[in-house]
């Protein structure tokens, strides 16, 4: 069987000479005439594509901040440097028993819930970091800790460990999160209580990969003992989202 | 089908040397690659999202991503821009995925967004944006050719009295560009 020249299925795939009875009975010229349709077709779109914009200034910068020296054997590393960020400039005492504090009161389960309206807002939360917080004075002891297990909401891969170092005054809550994606708002450190869904917000979590935060030595463990972190919006709404991405229950 | 392994796709490929400076983490080309390919991955991620600010991250976390594993970054296996693509698609499907789990958990009446028909899904503007940047490294006579019957819609008879070539020079410019981008799709074209 004598095929057409290569030429003549372009211009049979371009439309501009119609298809010869020889594709009826030739499945390998046929299936080339279909591949260069696709490619004209694809070709012919691409006026709309050419000479884009270039995205804005802000995503360079924000690609700058999250390489700058960073090399692969760092590993995988996602920023969230891209939301507004506040910094704590030094290490505030941990929330002790005096210390008003207001507990977001839920009682429907959380991965169903709706945000409502809690009487009242938490405590002003601040942000702690490791390169903010003063040595920890020798108390590295772990005194509980907790594997952080992605939520449907977040992607796959995302996981994170929680542990609970020292107790007493100078209790804090040390956070290793990685995966989580970058997103318009912050993320929340909760303690829920899974037996009544009660839950106090512990802080937020930085744009890095790591936080300590200060955890009052008055809050019992052995109840809320789920550690939660979800995604928050800037929204002056204080109570829990409803979009947990991790979860963990401490262990002792 | 199958990925071709050619590894005269990559090294040799007008973008090889970039790729490899690239992959040999030489810190100012992440700027040089980002110039030449931030505008497409930001029109992947927009198309894919319609949401800027969405769009935005997408292509932050995925010119990240691509630093940070860039010695996974194979050339003998694709193009440097078929990779970023891959990652950003991979990054927007991410995102819709969470919307609807979102929209799912909320219990929300807003009904999910249509299924995209495949001239517009995020495939084929992977495969537009290969096709645009490939052909833009067309040597300019051939690429001029493609974009008269692309574009214009001209046959090779008009195509060769708009530039004064040859009609045998029009057909081979026709069949030479139209296979080296087949060759791009096959390789590193979403849908293979």
């Amino acid at each position: 069987m004598r095929h057409p020249d290569p030429e003549q299925l372009v211009l049979i795939a371009l439309g501009e000479t119609a298809p010869t009875d020889h594709l009826d009975g030739c499945d390998t010229c046929r299936a080339e005439v279909e591949q260069l349709r696709v490619v004209a077709a694809v070709g012919a779109e691409t006026q709309d594509v050419r000479d884009l914009p270039a995205p804005p200034a802000a995503v360079w910068a924000g690609i700058e901040a999250a390489t700058r020296g960073s090399t692969p054997a760092d590993g995988p590393r996602l920023t969230r440097s891209a939301r507004p960020f506040r910094r704590g400039t030094d290490l505030a005492p941990p929330r002790g028993p005096g210390r008003a504090r207001r507990w977001a009161r839920r009682t429907a389960a959380l991965v169903a819930a709706v945000a409502v309206g809690v009487a009242g807002t938490l405590a002003a939360t601040r942000l702690f970091h490791h390169d903010s917080a003063p040595p920890l004075a020798g108390c590295g002891t772990v005194v509980a800790r907790a594997d952080l297990s992605a939520l449907p909401l977040a992607p796959t891969g995302a996981t994170g460990e929680a542990r609970v170092l020292c107790d007493g005054p100078q209790r804090r809550l040390d956070l290793h999160v990685t995966g989580l994606p970058l997103q318009p708002g912050y993320y929340e450190v909760w303690l829920i209580d899974p037996n009544t869904m009660e839950m106090t917000a512990i802080g937020q979590l930085g744009d890095g990969n790591d936080v300590l935060l200060p955890l009052s030595s008055t809050t019992d463990l052995r109840k809320y003992r789920l550690v939660d972190i979800s995604a928050e919006q800037y929204d002056n709404d204080q109570a829990h989202s409803g979009k947990s991405m991790l979860r963990g229950q401490l262990t002792t | 089908m199958a990925p071709l392994r050619m590894s005269a796709l990559g090294a040799t490929h007008p973008d090889g040397a970039l790729a490899e400076a690239f992959r040999g983490g030489d810190p100012t080309v992440l700027r040089q690659v980002y110039d030449r390919f931030g505008g497409a991955v930001f029109h992947l991620a927009l198309r894919g999202l319609n949401s800027a600010a969405d769009a935005e991250d997408v292509t932050q976390t995925t010119f990240v991503a691509a630093w940070q594993g860039r010695e996974t970054f194979d050339p003998d296996r694709g193009s440097l821009l078929g990779w970023l693509l891959a990652i950003a698609r991979r990054k927007v499907i991410d995102r819709l995925r969470a919307a609807a789990r979102e929209l799912r958990v909320a219990d929300a009446v807003r009904a999910l967004p249509e299924p995209v028909a495949t001239e517009s899904g995020p495939e084929r503007v992977v495969d537009r944006l290969l096709v645009a940047h490939e052909l833009a490294l067309l040597p300019g006579e051939q690429r001029r050719v493609l974009e008269l019957a692309f574009y214009d819609d001209l046959t090779h008879q008009q195509i060769a009295a708009v530039t004064g070539l040859p009609l045998g020079t029009v057909k081979s410019h026709l069949r030479r560009g139209m296979g080296r981008l087949r060759q791009r799709l096959e390789v590193d074209g979403a849908a293979s």
